[in-house]
């Protein structure tokens, strides 16, 4: 046995035992795979607690009258510095979600159409999949619709009011669809 | 029954102004010859406590040292004839040049500079310097039988074999080793879970109703408060 025999076999016996390693390791990195949520941390919280003090906020000025200044504590809210920016937090992206569709309500109360279905799209990229939240927000956006038509319709547009008030109908029926998927999903999921 | 009590004590007991008894007279005299008679100087003072009273010993003893008198010549060769001789002071200052040489004492040295030597090298050893360090390295290998310079054909290869078969168990031992820690190890997360940020769609029953929005975002904020101080209490190892 010459010393190159010897030192291959060594070599090929360390690579052996690494593959077999990390073959038969308990797939550590299957488990990140699985659970790639970023803890509930700091940066979280305090996001989530200046979404509470901005909705507190909105309530009181709502409250008041101050309809503007409730506009106001939203956008800060919508436009406010994100936590781990570089990845979605499904809480951050549904607190966003629900911003816009409060945003949109007081819009819509200002009777600001135009700013207001901005919201609800500007929200709706928040949500993609069939929840709540964006169940609300296209109830949001069906009611923005119901008033276009009303609006157009007392402007004598009866054409563009028939087809907003479509469009509003169809926005509805989404909601009832949407819904039903989250009440559907959610029995499912308490069945099994 | 306390008064009669109170009249059994002596008066004269109690009376600071009584007369001296003649017993206390006596004392004092004797104490008064014995100051006179030591007059001053530790010799007196020796020869003047030689079989007196306690108390004599401890008059004279706070009369010298408040009020020390001048020696005596023979007190005064007494002190001299316990100073060193030129002789002790001679050992003393070849004690303390061995102490300060760097190396070990020499053969000649007096034993006691050895002894301080080994007490000194115990307690606060100092490095070894170059040609002291040579010197052992040297002695140490030169006990050491010389290596074989020449070896038959049939031994290196015997070697060879056995260096071969050592490092092999030994890979082969190193690879069990790593495929025991590799597969062992926990997986991450497993000791301390972290509650991840989720949706917090399962936080509410039924769709949302018109102005609830701040009911909303205080129930989010609320249960992710807990699990914010759950993750907290996890990283701290509390649980």
């Amino acid at each position: 046995m010459t010393r190159r025999s010897v030192t291959m076999a060594v070599l090929s016996t360390l690579l052996l035992a690494l593959v077999a390693g990390f073959g038969l390791a308990p797939s550590c990195s299957r488990h990140e795979g699985t659970d790639d949520g970023t803890p509930v941390d700091t940066e979280i919280m305090a996001f989530l607690s200046e979404a509470r003090a901005l909705h507190h906020e909105a309530n009181m000025k709502e409250e008041s009258g101050d309809v503007a200044g409730a506009v106001s504590a939203m956008e800060r809210l919508v436009a406010a510095r994100r936590p781990h920016p570089e990845r979605k937090g499904p809480e951050v992206e549904e607190v966003l979600a629900d911003a816009y569709a409060r945003l949109a309500e007081l819009r819509l109360k200002k009777g600001e159409l135009d700013p207001a279905a901005a919201a609800v799209k500007s929200g709706l990229e928040h949500v993609a999949e069939a929840t709540y939240f964006r169940g609300h927000l296209v109830e949001v956006q069906g009611l923005v619709e119901e008033a276009r038509a009303a609006q157009l319709a007392d402007a004598g547009n009866a054409t563009e009011a028939a087809r907003a008030r479509e469009h509003a109908i169809q926005l509805l029926e989404e909601v009832v669809k949407i819904q039903e998927q989250v009440i559907q999903r959610s029995l499912t999921k308490d069945g099994g | 029954m306390s008064d009669r009590d109170d009249d059994r004590h002596e008066p004269d007991d109690l009376d600071p102004d009584a007369p001296a008894t003649a017993e206390e007279v006596a004392a004092s005299q004797r104490l008064r010859d014995a100051l006179e008679s030591a007059g001053g100087g530790a010799a007196s003072l020796e020869e003047g406590t030689q079989g007196t009273s306690p108390e004599v010993e401890l008059a004279l003893s706070l009369r010298a040292a408040w009020d020390p008198a001048p020696l005596s010549v023979d007190e005064s060769r007494a002190v001299l004839d316990a100073t060193p001789s030129a002789e002790e002071q001679e050992l003393a200052i070849r004690l303390r040049d061995s102490l300060a040489r760097k190396h070990e004492p020499r053969a000649g040295d007096p034993t006691a500079a050895h002894l301080a030597r080994a007490l000194r090298a115990a307690f606060s050893p100092s490095a070894l310097d170059e040609a002291e360090h040579r010197a052992i390295i040297e002695s140490a290998l030169a006990k050491m039988p010389a290596a074989p310079r020449v070896v038959a054909i049939g031994t290196a290869r015997t070697r060879v074999i056995r260096v071969a078969f050592g490092v092999v168990t030994g890979g082969l031992a190193l690879a069990a080793s790593i495929v025991l820690v590799v597969t062992s190890a926990p997986p991450h997360g497993s000791e301390a879970p972290l509650a991840k940020a989720r949706t917090t769609q399962p936080l509410f029953s039924e769709p949302f109703k018109p102005g609830e929005t701040s009911a909303r975002i205080d129930r989010i904020a609320s249960a992710r408060a807990s699990d914010f101080r759950d993750n907290r209490f996890t990283k701290w190892g509390v649980r």
